[in-house]
């Protein structure tokens, strides 16, 4: 079916949630599921760590890496509408803690007046955003605050990050994808990076 | 500043792993069939002959017309006035069931002159360009055979000296005495793959029965190097283009997913083949190669730019060092490849003589830009509509997947078009159909699987689609310089055809209608057509016999697997 813009179209969009699981096996389910995505309104901008959401069986950085499955990482990104400032997850899980980014991987092309030939924008232009570090463990209903607020009404890529240098920043930006990667499932031959989308309706 | 610039040689492959290897030897095999080959004259093919064919009109000795690429023919023996004077003067059957016509035939002056056209899979025939009788035919058969699936693509052979070269099915190159169709040599291009040297002849990566619609790169011939593609982005290929000397040894190899350009291991079936045909810029000495889609289609496992992929590489013919990219589409999703041939010429831009590159991609803009730099000069206005253009597929949701334009086919795919030097005029042909992309995740399975990610739903004419014209395909001409469009000319089928245009204004064309097309070039006026019953994908060229006094202009007809010679007496 075509799936345009309008008024009428929008508001049935904003009743249904895309649900994407990723499994360990690599496979990916979808589901429609009816329900309204919830939104927090909140005028702050900048990220409070009193925020940061808890864990409901958090397990803790103590934990021994043998004893953690990476592809246990999942998240579940409701289509929704918002302001642009926020976003909803419906639920996400860290096995080892980590971050979840929000990007919008075609700005690579649609800024193609800019582009300079492989300079370090990529990921500057096509990372919107992130959350301040997790702890290991599944989250529920939690928002993630953005910085800048999305302007345009599209399809978002939200990915699970390791904090693979322990420093408790978010440094995938920074270091041109070599650290901070994502959580990967899939084989040997290729692992695919743990993403849902979906698409935002900015108010 | 891109950091190729500081190690233009850090793409270049290990040549020497190749020159130990098996790179002479033929997986498969020849089979050679002589008919009166008394007929052929002998003449002695020169590199000024290549230089000068673009300025000669007894002969096209080049894929593109030229090395420029502008498939424009400077004799002003078919004008505006007495195209409608054209008549069919012979039809070539296709000589050989299921083959396909997207190649472009090769004349080579002489009396007779003779014409060297290729058909898929991996055939090449030698013609009386006279009166179509086949003097020699060459088929050559891939030890894993051609895929019945698609049409095996053949775009055209090369010439130099005595000798005529075409690329295989196999990632080879063979070349063929001229006179008898003989087999000279032989090489071998997929007995290395990403440095690692095959097990037998071919590499198993590189070995499969999927050969695909794809095809063989019209070899590029420049003092004394052969340059061709590859393909198979698709399948989990790594792009890499190849360059042997005119005795079959290997001179380089490019990668064109370099390793240390992309994040992680996301290069390794990263596709960016070089499958369809390129140019060369004579002045600075620089072959222009497309390059394919990054694999796979989603981009969520390989962020960051993706070079070369879906776009141009400019490489030095003599070292294959890096000069530029351009890519139209830089982490793309949409199967945006770039595989229509650019053309180089000189334009005036804002006072300014310069070298410019253009080409028509499947992102529906032709993009031009400086020969020298790889700047970006202009992009056109939009040939086909542009509806959600760049929108991010869904995963795992196709049904609510919005509706894109352009199509995975583009836009323009690997026809090349032609320019119109003193109207300033390029000819394209596109396709302009919606589709819905759904992206789902993937692992690399070997080579017998594709390796995409992405479902795709094709719009039809039942889809009530609101902001889509209805029409699935385009024919235009634009000025490139200013990008400014001058005509469209919406049509019922996805267009494949590919111009040519002569000095007085005339454009050659086919259709996917079936029809045969003489247009005034600046105005898109139709001046004369044939009903040729099928689609057209080859291109059309154009020569003089100057012993008969005749001009002839001769397609290959894809749907009806023959080709039509056209004459006019002068």
């Amino acid at each position: 079916m075509h799936e345009t813009n309008s008024d009428t179209e929008t508001s049935d969009k904003v009743l249904r949630r895309t649900v994407i699981k990723l499994t360990a096996a690599g496979g990916a389910t979808a589901a429609m599921g009816a329900g309204t995505a919830a939104q927090e309104d909140d005028e702050d901008e900048d990220v409070d760590d009193d925020e940061i959401p808890v864990a409901e069986d958090a397990q803790g950085e103590e934990i021994e890496e043998e004893a953690v499955d990476e592809t246990q990482a999942e998240i579940v990104f409701p289509e929704q509408t918002t302001d642009g400032t926020s976003l909803e997850i419906e639920s996400a899980t860290l096995p080892r803690g980590g971050f979840i980014s929000i990007q919008d991987p075609t700005l690579a092309v649609r800024n193609f007046e800019e582009q300079v030939e492989g300079d370090e924008r990529w990921f500057d232009l096509t990372v919107l955003g992130h959350s301040p570090r997790l702890d290991a463990g599944s989250y529920d209903e939690f928002t993630i605050e953005l910085e800048e607020a999305l302007e345009e009404s599209r399809s978002y890529l939200v990915m699970l990050h390791r904090d693979t240098t322990g420093s408790g920043t978010f440094d995938w930006v920074a270091s041109q994808g070599a650290v901070d990667e994502a959580y990967l499932s899939g084989g040997e031959r290729v692992r695919n990076r743990v993403v849902g989308d979906a698409y935002l309706e900015i108010e | 500043m891109h950091p190729m610039h500081d190690r233009p040689a850090a793409h270049l492959e290990d040549v020497e792993l190749i020159r130990e290897g098996p790179y002479d030897e033929k997986p498969g095999e020849s089979e050679i069939e002589q008919g009166d080959i008394d007929q052929i004259p002998e003449v002695e093919i020169t590199q000024e002959d290549l230089y000068e064919t673009g300025e000669r009109t007894d002969n096209w000795l080049i894929f593109g017309g030229s090395y420029e690429g502008q498939r424009y023919f400077p004799g002003d023996g078919i004008t505006p006035d007495n195209v409608d004077e054209l008549e069919l003067e012979y039809q070539l059957e296709n000589p050989a069931e299921g083959d396909d016509h997207q190649g472009t035939p090769l004349v080579v002056h002489g009396d007779p002159p003779i014409m060297y056209y290729t058909v898929g899979p991996d055939s090449l025939y030698a013609l009386n360009a006279r009166t179509g009788e086949i003097l020699w035919s060459h088929v050559y058969e891939p030890a894993t055979g051609a895929a019945e699936s698609g049409a095996s693509a053949e775009r055209g052979p090369a010439v130099l000296g005595d000798t005529v070269y075409k690329s295989t099915l196999d990632y080879g190159v063979l070349a063929i005495d001229r006179y008898t169709g003989e087999e000279r040599w032989y090489y071998n291009g997929a007995c290395v793959y990403r440095d690692e040297p095959a097990d037998e002849l071919v590499h198993w990566e590189l070995d499969y029965e999927t050969f695909g619609p794809t095809s063989s790169f019209p070899p590029l011939i420049y003092e004394g190097t052969l340059m061709k593609g590859t393909y198979g982005a698709e399948w989990g290929v790594t792009g890499f283009f190849d360059a042997i000397n005119l005795d079959g040894e290997p001179q380089w190899r490019v990668n064109t997913t370099p390793e240390d350009l992309w994040v992680g291991e996301s290069w390794v079936h990263a596709g960016g083949t070089t499958w369809a045909s390129g140019a060369i810029d004579p002045e600075t000495e620089t072959v222009i190669a497309p390059c394919a889609n990054p694999g796979p289609w989603y981009g969520t496992v390989r962020p960051g730019w993706n070079p070369y992929t879906a776009g141009k590489v400019a490489l030095d013919i003599e070292t294959g060092e890096y000069q530029w990219n351009y890519q139209d589409a830089p982490h793309e999703w949409w199967d945006y490849d770039s595989p229509s041939p650019a053309l180089v010429y000189d334009a005036d831009v804002d006072g300014d003589e310069r070298r410019l590159a253009s080409w028509p991609s499947k992102t529906g803009w032709v993009y031009t830009v400086d020969v020298e730099t790889g700047e970006l000069v202009e992009r056109s206005e939009g040939y086909v509509q542009h509806m959600n253009t760049w929108s991010l597929p869904p995963q795992d949701d196709i049904e609510n997947a919005p509706w894109i334009i352009p199509e995975l086919g583009g836009g323009t795919n690997p026809q090349p078009s032609s320019y119109h030097r003193d109207s300033r005029t390029m000819v394209v042909t596109a396709a302009n159909t919606p589709m819905q992309f759904s992206w789902f995740e993937i692992e690399y399975d070997g080579p017998e699987f594709p390796f995409e990610g992405m479902e795709t739903e094709r719009a039809t004419e039942d889809d009530d689609i609101e902001e889509w014209n209805g029409h699935q395909g385009v024919i235009a001409g634009l000025d490139p310089v200013t990008g400014d469009l001058k005509w469209q000319e919406w049509r019922d089928e996805s267009q494949r055809g590919v111009s040519v245009s002569t000095a007085p204004g005339v454009t050659f064309l086919g259709t996917a209608e079936g029809e045969f097309i003489a247009y005034e070039t600046e105005t898109g006026e139709h001046l004369w057509e044939d009903d040729i019953g099928g689609n057209v994908r080859g291109g059309p060229i154009c020569w003089e016999d100057p012993d008969e006094e005749t001009h002839y202009v001769a397609v290959s007809v894809d749907e009806e697997e023959v080709l039509n010679v056209y004459s006019l007496e002068a």
